[in-house]
């Protein structure tokens, strides 16, 4: 049988985190995190490689480039949560072309950006 | 009128215009066509901390360590006579000699003058840096309030949409999800209204108040002061516990009484909040068969919003909370 896809989730805020969490586990994907800040989620990516990951840009003032970057060298799609808009990614080559589906989203919105990331779409 | 008279008017007229000119705290500069200074207000002095010598006589451009020497500046003084052309509010932001960093708006135009054919040049200075500073200062604080307001979105979001449906009739889902939307609202009110810092006490005095003075007991320990994103996750739990107390403990019976007390303990050298809930008098307690998102939300407030710890015991006598969060 297929493996779940392992989805890292990045979010300082604990009861969005718990949000996400909660729609990607009924949606049959597996948790990794969530990881508060960067260190943790970096941490994370050091014991394991996910499928994908779902990144807050701001996490507690600190922003999540040092994150996006790793996942980019390891080829790891990710899409973006994020309060910002575009223009406000522009400085950051790691983030400005990435799909961010905003602070609130709806799930099934959510599931189908995560869906096509997994794709290679 | 004779021309004693005349001379009189003329030199009255003349001190007078002089005296506006002094009066005025914006400095101020007229050149001739080549931009050399003729002359310099009190306030042009006042504003740049320089001398009557080290200005007047001298090449607009040359003054201080040639802050004003900016080509796009010197093309469009140039322009002004020939061409009968203004500057207004051409924004110099430069170190100064003596008075540092400024942000200087620099206006100019022909001189009115009665022969109407003046070749001199009236030059304005406009001081912004205070201005621009606030404006710098009211963007960032626009930028944190528009990020704190999506996140508020978000949280409310969440509750909403993981506050327990199964079993549950929609008035029950919405007394259930209105009363954690009331503890956000309020943990919000108490963070906005201290510039960064909440005090406990307030916070645990909003919780329990409801159920009326008479239901519980509250030994202060020291004063806290919250942190902002501390708030939020203790307003939480302290709103699950109130909850649970009307369904299931010290307030769903007559008598029933709720304990509350707090400390600030050493552990490893470092200040631990410790919150400790106790309820008595309340029909006999029994562990829950399933944990709700209520259980579940007072632990990952404790865990994830505080980074500390959340202990529940189901003790026959009632229930008790053992609540832990690291503070400095």
């Amino acid at each position: 049988m297929h493996e779940a896809p392992r989805i890292l989730v990045v979010e300082d805020e604990y009861l969005i985190a718990m949000e996400l969490e909660a729609t990607l586990r009924t949606a049959g994907y597996r948790v990794i995190g969530p990881a508060p800040d960067v260190s943790a989620a970096l941490e994370l990516l050091k014991a394991e490689r996910p499928d994908a990951a779902i990144l807050d840009v701001n996490l507690d003032g600190q922003w999540v480039t040092p994150v996006a970057e790793v996942l980019r060298a390891s080829f790891v799609p990710f899409i973006l949560t994020s309060g910002y808009v575009a223009a406000d990614l522009q400085a950051e080559p790691a983030l400005r072309d990435v799909v961010n589906v905003g602070k609130t989203w709806r799930s099934e919105f959510l599931l189908k950006v995560l869906g096509d990331a997994l794709k290679g779409e | 009128m004779n021309l004693e008279d005349l001379y009189r008017l003329l030199r009255s007229e003349h001190v007078q215009a002089q005296g506006i000119v002094d009066t005025l705290e914006e400095p101020l500069l007229v050149l001739d066509q080549t931009g050399c200074v003729l002359t310099a207000n009190r306030g042009f002095y006042e504003t740049f901390r320089v001398s009557r010598d080290d200005t007047v006589g001298r090449s607009l451009f040359a003054l201080g360590d040639g802050q004003w020497d900016i080509a796009e500046l010197r093309r469009l003084v140039g322009e002004i006579i020939p061409k009968s052309a203004a500057v207004v509010g051409y924004e110099v932001e430069a170190e100064f000699p003596t008075i540092g960093r400024r942000t200087m708006l620099v206006s100019a135009r022909r001189l009115v003058h009665p022969d109407n054919n003046s070749t001199s040049i009236l030059i304005l200075f406009e001081d912004v840096t205070d201005r621009r500073r606030s404006e710098a200062q009211k963007d960032i604080l626009l930028a944190e309030t528009r990020h704190r307001m999506k996140n508020l979105l978000g949280i409310v979001r969440s509750l909403a949409s993981q506050t327990d449906v199964e079993g549950r009739s929609a008035k029950e889902y919405r007394d259930a999800f209105l009363g954690r939307f009331q503890a956000v609202a309020e943990a919000e009110k108490l963070a906005l209204a201290s510039s960064d810092q909440a005090d406990l006490s307030t916070l645990v005095e909003q919780a329990l108040q409801p159920a009326g003075a008479e239901r519980y007991r509250i030994v202060p320990g020291p004063p806290v002061a919250l942190k902002q994103p501390q708030v939020l996750p203790i307003s939480l739990i302290l709103h699950e516990l109130v909850t649970n107390a009307w369904k299931y403990g010290a307030f769903s019976k007559t008598g029933g009484l709720v304990h509350l007390t707090w400390d600030i303990v050493k552990k490893d050298g470092k200040p631990v909040l410790q919150i400790d809930w106790r309820e008595e008098n309340g029909p006999p307690v029994t562990p829950p068969i399933r944990t709700g998102f209520g259980s579940k939300l007072i632990d990952l407030s404790a865990v994830q919003g505080l980074r500390g710890t959340a202990e529940l015991k189901y003790e026959p006598t009632g229930l008790r909370a053992h609540i832990t969060a690291p503070v400095d």
